[in-house]
């Protein structure tokens, strides 16, 4: 039990509050815990309806391609998840084979504390890169 | 739940055209590949020497119809001056 609610308690033993006082402090302390607790429990919400967009947009007269990718976030979602089913020897050679590559990259660094972060990381990002042939958004929506 | 059908529409100056690809039947035609290498899997579990490493497999092979299952929304766009081409799933 929290402190504020045994100080409510220790109130309405005193006689301080009634207890249709204490009753809506109650409630309201309710109300203000669920509205701390509900961002957070959106964060962790599914990600189903969300998607990750790629858009390349050409520049006004320049001749490049016009670009929409629009993949589910559940699909990278599940692409972190079977990463971390992939057995041990075969993560080494992913793992060296991108180190040469020029990527250094661990696959083990994907636990699911770090998991969760770079799926919200992934709802909250926005990417905008604009060149002179064309502008680039990578977004979450 | 799987995805169960591909979008395709391709638009050219001359033409343009646009088919479904019903994806169950893609699955049909691959079942008897999937039958093999489950017979496959099935006899590298009983010989000893490669027993632990094909267990060690089973977890990924269990996930890999939930990568499937995810890519339904999946959307891709070209647009260029030629053609426009976009891939749905659904």
């Amino acid at each position: 039990m929290s402190d504020e609610r045994l100080r409510i308690l220790h109130l309405l033993s005193e006689g301080k509050l009634t207890p249709e006082e204490a009753e809506k402090l109650m409630q309201a302390m309710d109300g203000s815990t669920q509205h701390v607790q509900s961002p957070k429990e959106n964060r962790s919400s599914d990600v189903k309806g969300k998607y990750l967009y790629v858009q390349v947009e050409p520049k006004e007269g320049k001749a490049s391609e016009r670009v929409s990718v629009k993949v589910p976030l559940a699909l990278v979602k599940a692409g972190l998840n079977i990463s971390k089913l992939i057995p041990l020897e075969a993560q080494g050679q992913i793992q060296s084979s991108m180190h040469d590559s020029g990527i250094p990259f661990n696959l083990s660094d994907f636990d699911s504390m770090n998991f969760q972060e770079i799926i919200e990381a992934l709802e909250e990002m926005s990417v905008d890169v604009d060149t002179d042939e064309s502008s680039v958004k990578v977004f979450c929506r | 739940m799987l995805p169960m059908l591909l979008r395709v529409k391709i638009h050219d100056e001359n033409k343009s055209f646009k088919f479904c690809l019903p994806l169950g039947l893609v699955y049909l035609l691959l079942a008897p590949f999937l039958v093999l290498g489950a017979i496959a899997y099935m006899v590298l579990l009983v010989i000893p020497g490669t027993e632990r490493q094909a267990r060690s497999y089973l977890p990924l092979i269990k996930a890999l119809p939930s990568l499937l299952s995810a890519s339904i929304g999946t959307e891709v766009e070209v647009q260029s001056k030629e053609k426009d081409i976009a891939i749905y799933i659904i």
